[in-house]
């Protein structure tokens, strides 16, 4: 009919260089994202061991994840550790050293950088390798603490009471990233609100907790959201400090790790994409949590509430 | 040249295909195939299997390029190749698990290549039928070997202490002598690495008593007072200080550069037979190889092939596959450079060509293959789909004992269950 | 309520000295106003007193105490920030009341305390609100109340009305001086306006460059400025200057012969030097008409400004340079009429070479 076929026309006319140059991002979304992410979840419901086509299984996978998986209530319980004592330590870190580097002292240039360092090669393989070795029975902390203090520790990184705060301190050395974020956010407050508060009689506490916190928060949440998400994606150190297997004794199951391991080690990968979909679900989860939680601290300067 | 850029690749050839196939083509003289090969090893091994590689490229032309892993990592690294279609064309193999690969079909079967490529006409029929699953032949054994028990001889020596006859210690002599020796060791030497995470070690175990670990339905093989028994003796090694600490101990990761006697802090060890030279090669001391001892009547070890070249099913380039294992396996001029590191070849006119070429450490190989195979009982069926997943699932368990966190006996009834489900998932 | 003693008072930045040794007393409940152009120094003397600078050298005394260590929030002081410094996430009234919580002020009190200030500037209605919904004049007095609130020893205002409207401005002026004669605080003011200055201030200190150079109340500044910079700050229009020098000297009198006019006659203190050059100060509303031949000064009249209650007119005299001379009423003067003017009773101010003031009309 041409009145339909006038819309369409028309709806292309005025949208059609814009969707053109949207292609290659639409194209690369559905292929390589939604596409293999729909594909999982397809075979989340099967048995697919990679080398033979996948073989329907309904609630099986499902069943087994919610009353039998012991080992993923392991993974889960190893990584909310992760994230929960993980998060916010490299937080309050990379707050703290912020607001040391947000004053014009001689060498912050310098010192800026090199605090940054560390994020930049942190999800390295090499990072992993060195501390695995900073970390062990002979490995240097060790040797600094016998000579400081006389006392030989064990080896951090393979004994299970302490293999996943090696771990934590590995994410907390990385505190860079979030840091120039907090750097740049309290940039934006202004000055003489401090000075003000001073003349109302507030202390350097008292302004850090009434002026400094509530107007970094959206820079806190921004860092908060973010920060948890890459925690709970953690793969790369786990895998290598841990031996490839969260040694010892599953201590360091990181749930990534665990996914990896039914898929490329057991050959489930239809339960491994199940895991997979249960991580969206789960991050998914904290995020809305967040969100919802912000309005309650968060202050945004432009609304008007 | 291409050869020593790949040799120190850590897994960047996992880009795969592609990658090779660019390569190959950069390669400056007329490459008769081109081939992609993959084992596990240590340093000793590596050196001796790159110089092989060099000398199969120079004496056909073709193109060999090698990739390896340390064992811990050996086997996901090999699954995520399979996931994107992309496994080397020759693999190597462990027994445990070639029965899992071929019946997923990621192995071809060699039947075809047998006197059309590779020549197995002195090779033991006995040794040959190790690498046959449902009939057909996927994989050539690279070597016989057998479990044993490695310890320190200068230390040992020095000491001024006498081992009892091997063929019938037990248990029982293995801690006692550890207790005797107790305080006379050097500093930071314990008397054996703690053996409780090793699933091999639990198999001679359990072969002992006449069981094992799996039937050849695919059940397991022993009971839960079996293991309890494992666990228990294994906990009391380490609470009389005969192993080190389970932290210490734990930082062994399968690495034999991290192993406890690498590390000067084992005076005995587990390894297979074929592994003595790397071993030796690590540990400055002399080190000289016993038979495990025993906790039951019967002979708790056999004669295994101790690894396996096999081929990939989706392998473009069968026939140079097929030529280079064959070159491997049944020439004088590999074996003399390979000679038993992994294994004593099942092919008698290798054997015979490399004896005299033996030094000192594998000829006590030898001598001992030779004390062994006079106390083995049969090899074992071929184990059940998910056995490697009970053998990893192994090492954890332990370390919870190990460190204390449970006992024994309720750990090995947990881990008992837990083979089974294991066992019975599909 | 205090008082305030400057004691030689220095403030370097690095290496570069902005207030050279200022030495100042105020009053228990006077209101001071700090005046002067930019770069004078007058906010950073204000900071300095509140604490939120640092004392190069000197001593600052608050009703007697030394200041010098003492942090800004142990002074007791309030200011009122050009920029207001609302906190933005909090409503009005938790910034009215953020002081007092910091002091530990039970919160009945506090109550109280917020509503005689709301009161006072009338902002009742908007406690509940942030200040990002308030208009300019509304956060002024926010940040007015939030300074009264906590009843401080001494109020400090950093240039509070520059970023006001003209009529706002004028309106802040009122309510500021009826909230000192309400509170009877002793209050320094800091602004570049001199009208404000004129208006609110029970003294004035003018500063240029670091240095006081007068104080004094502002019809004293006004009648009597003790030289040519504050003769010429003070006064708008600003005041004319006109060179010329010393004449004939007998006793102490002396004629002075202006460059581009007449000659005039007065009385000195001290008998002045002979062809000493000086400069005759005189302001826009002391010039008037005159008869030709008596006029002082005559020329062509350039611009007429009417603003209904007076006339503003610029003349140019015979060497090019430009008078200004205010009529009341108004007048109608045409661009290009020939004005003769004198002074006014005699009102006008002699300054030597070093432009100090060496006689008043």
């Amino acid at each position: 009919m041409p009145a339909r076929q006038g819309r369409l026309v028309r709806f292309w006319r005025r949208n059609g260089a814009g969707y053109m140059f949207l292609l290659p991002w639409l194209i690369g979304f559905f292929g390589l994202t939604l596409g293999p992410a729909l594909a999982s979840l397809y075979l989340s419901f099967t048995n697919y061991d990679l080398l033979r086509p996948p073989q329907w299984t309904g609630l099986d996978n499902i069943k087994y994840a919610l009353f039998n998986d012991v080992k993923l209530r392991h993974s889960l319980s190893v990584t909310f550790q992760y994230v929960i004592f993980g998060v916010p330590m490299r937080l309050a870190v990379a707050l703290g050293l912020a607001m040391i580097l947000d004053r014009s002292v001689r060498g912050v240039g310098f010192y800026r950088a090199a605090f940054y360092l560390p994020s930049l090669l942190g999800a390295s393989v090499a990072i992993s390798v060195m501390w695995r070795q900073l970390f062990g029975a002979e490995g240097l902390i060790n040797t600094l603490l016998f000579l400081a203090t006389g006392w030989q520790g064990p080896s951090w990184i393979s004994h299970p009471d302490y293999a996943l705060w090696t771990l934590i301190a590995l994410n907390v050395w990385q505190f860079g990233s979030p840091m120039i974020i907090f750097l740049a956010g309290l940039r934006q407050i202004p000055e003489d609100l401090y000075e003000a508060a001073s003349m109302d009689g507030a202390s350097g506490w008292r302004q850090f907790r009434k002026i400094t916190l509530p107007l970094l928060a959206p820079v806190i949440f921004f860092n908060l959201v973010l920060q948890t998400i890459e925690a709970f994606k953690a793969f790369t150190q786990a895998y290598i400090i841990s031996g490839g297997q969260g040694w010892p004794a599953d201590s360091t199951l990181f749930y990534s790790l665990y996914l990896y391991i039914e898929a490329f080690a057991n050959f489930r990968m239809g339960y491994a994409s199940l895991l997979a979909w249960i991580l969206l679900l789960i991050i998914g989860a904290f995020t809305a949590l967040a969100f919802w939680t912000s309005k309650y601290w968060v202050y945004y300067e432009d609304e008007s509430r | 040249m291409t050869n020593k850029m790949n040799r120190r690749t850590f897994g960047g050839l996992l880009l795969g295909g592609a990658a090779a196939s660019t390569l190959a083509s950069v390669g400056a003289y007329a490459a008769d195939g081109s081939v992609r090969l993959i084992w596990w090893g240590n340093p000793e091994r590596d050196k001796r299997t790159n110089a092989v590689v060099d000398m199969f490229q120079k004496a056909t032309g073709a193109e060999v390029l090698p990739e390896t892993y340390a064992w811990g990592d050996y086997w996901q690294k090999l699954a995520t190749q399979a996931a994107g279609k992309n496994l080397p064309d020759v693999i190597q193999m462990d027994y445990r698990y070639i029965f899992e690969w071929a019946r997923r079909g990621q192995l071809a079967a060699l039947d075809e290549f047998v006197g059309n490529g590779i020549d197995l006409s002195d090779y033991d029929p006995n040794q040959l039928a190790s690498g046959k699953v449902d009939g057909k032949l996927y994989g050539i054994s690279l070597g016989a070997n057998s479990m044993s028990h490695v310890y320190n001889k200068t230390v040992l020596d020095k000491i001024g202490v006498t081992l009892p006859d091997q063929t019938t210690w037990t248990t029982d002599d293995f801690v006692q002598i550890g207790k005797d020796l107790k305080g006379k060791l050097p500093e930071g030497m314990y008397f054996t690495e703690n053996m409780g995470q090793y699933e091999p070690r639990l198999q001679t175990w359990m072969r002992s008593k006449g069981k094992d670990l799996y039937t050849a339905e695919g059940k397991l093989a022993f009971d839960e007072a079996d293991l309890a028994e494992f666990f228990t003796y294994w906990k009391m090694v380490q609470d009389e200080g005969l192993s080190p600490p389970a932290d210490l101990q734990a930082q062994d990761s399968g690495k034999m550069e991290e192993s406890m006697m690498a590390t000067g802090h084992g005076l005995f060890n587990f390894l297979h037979s074929n592994q003595l030279v790397a071993m030796q090669k690590l540990v400055p001391d002399e080190i000289d190889i016993v038979m495990i001892p025993n906790n039951g009547p019967h002979a708790g070890q056999y004669l295994k092939p101790s690894m396996f070249f096999s081929m990939a099913e989706g392998s473009q380039d069968k026939a140079t596959a097929a030529a280079f294992i064959n070159y491997f396996v049944t020439s004088n001029e590999a074996n003399n450079v390979l000679l038993i590191e992994r294994g004593v070849t099942g092919d008698a006119s290798v054997r015979a060509e490399i004896l005299p070429k033996l030094n000192k450490t594998e000829q006590k190989i030898i001598n001992y293959l030779n004390v062994v195979s006079t106390h083995v009982s049969p090899l074992p069926p071929p184990p059940p789909q998910n056995a490697g997943e009970i053998d990893r699932a192994l090492r954890p368990a332990w370390d919870e004992v190990a460190f204390g966190r449970i006992g024994p006996e309720e750990q090995a009834k947990a881990f008992y269950a837990n083979a089974k489900s294991i066992l019975e998932r599909t | 309520m205090a008082d305030l003693q400057l004691k030689k008072v220095v403030k370097r930045f690095g290496a570069a000295e902005v207030i050279h040794g200022i030495d100042l007393e105020i009053a228990d409940g006077e209101f001071v106003v700090f005046v002067g152009p930019s770069g004078c120094g007058k906010s950073t003397l204000l900071r300095m007193i509140a604490g939120l600078e640092e004392i190069s050298d000197g001593e600052i005394l608050i009703d007697g105490e030394v200041m010098n260590n003492v942090s800004a929030a142990k002074r007791g002081l309030s200011m009122v920030f050009q920029s207001y410094a609302l906190y933005p996430h909090m409503s009005v009234r938790k910034n009215l009341a953020f002081g007092l919580e910091t002091m530990k002020v039970p919160k009945a009190q506090i109550n109280e305390l917020v509503s005689n200030a709301a009161e006072i500037l009338q902002i009742n209605e908007l406690l509940d609100r942030k200040p990002g919904q308030l208009s300019g004049g509304q956060r002024q007095r926010v940040a007015i109340g939030r300074a009264i609130v906590r009843e401080p020893r001494i109020f400090l205002f950093d240039e509070p009305l520059s970023n006001l409207d003209a009529e706002l401005r004028m309106q802040m002026r009122v309510e500021i001086n009826r909230l000192h004669r309400r509170l009877g605080a002793t209050m320094i003011f800091v602004t570049h306006d001199q009208v404000e200055a004129m208006t609110l201030a029970d003294r004035m200190v003018v500063l240029r460059k670091g240095v006081v150079e007068q104080v004094g109340s502002p019809l004293d500044l006004y009648n009597h400025p003790a030289n040519m910079f504050v003769a010429g700050f003070i006064g708008s229009p600003r005041m004319n200057f006109l060179k010329g020098r010393v004449g004939e000297v007998d006793g102490r009198q002396a004629t002075l012969e202006l460059d581009v006019g007449r000659k005039v006659q007065t009385t000195f203190a001290e008998p002045p030097r002979p062809g000493q050059p000086i400069t005759l100060g005189v302001r826009p509303e002391d010039l008037i008409a005159a008869a030709p031949d008596e006029a002082l000064l005559s020329g062509e009249a350039q611009i007429t400004e009417q603003l209904g209650g007076e006339t503003y007119v610029y003349i140019s005299l015979s060497d090019g340079s430009m008078i200004t001379v205010e009529i009341k009423g108004q007048a109608g003067v045409k661009a290009g009429e020939r004005l003769d003017l004198a002074i006014a009773d005699g009102k006008f101010h002699v300054f030597g070479e070093d432009e100090a003031v060496i006689h008043h009309g």
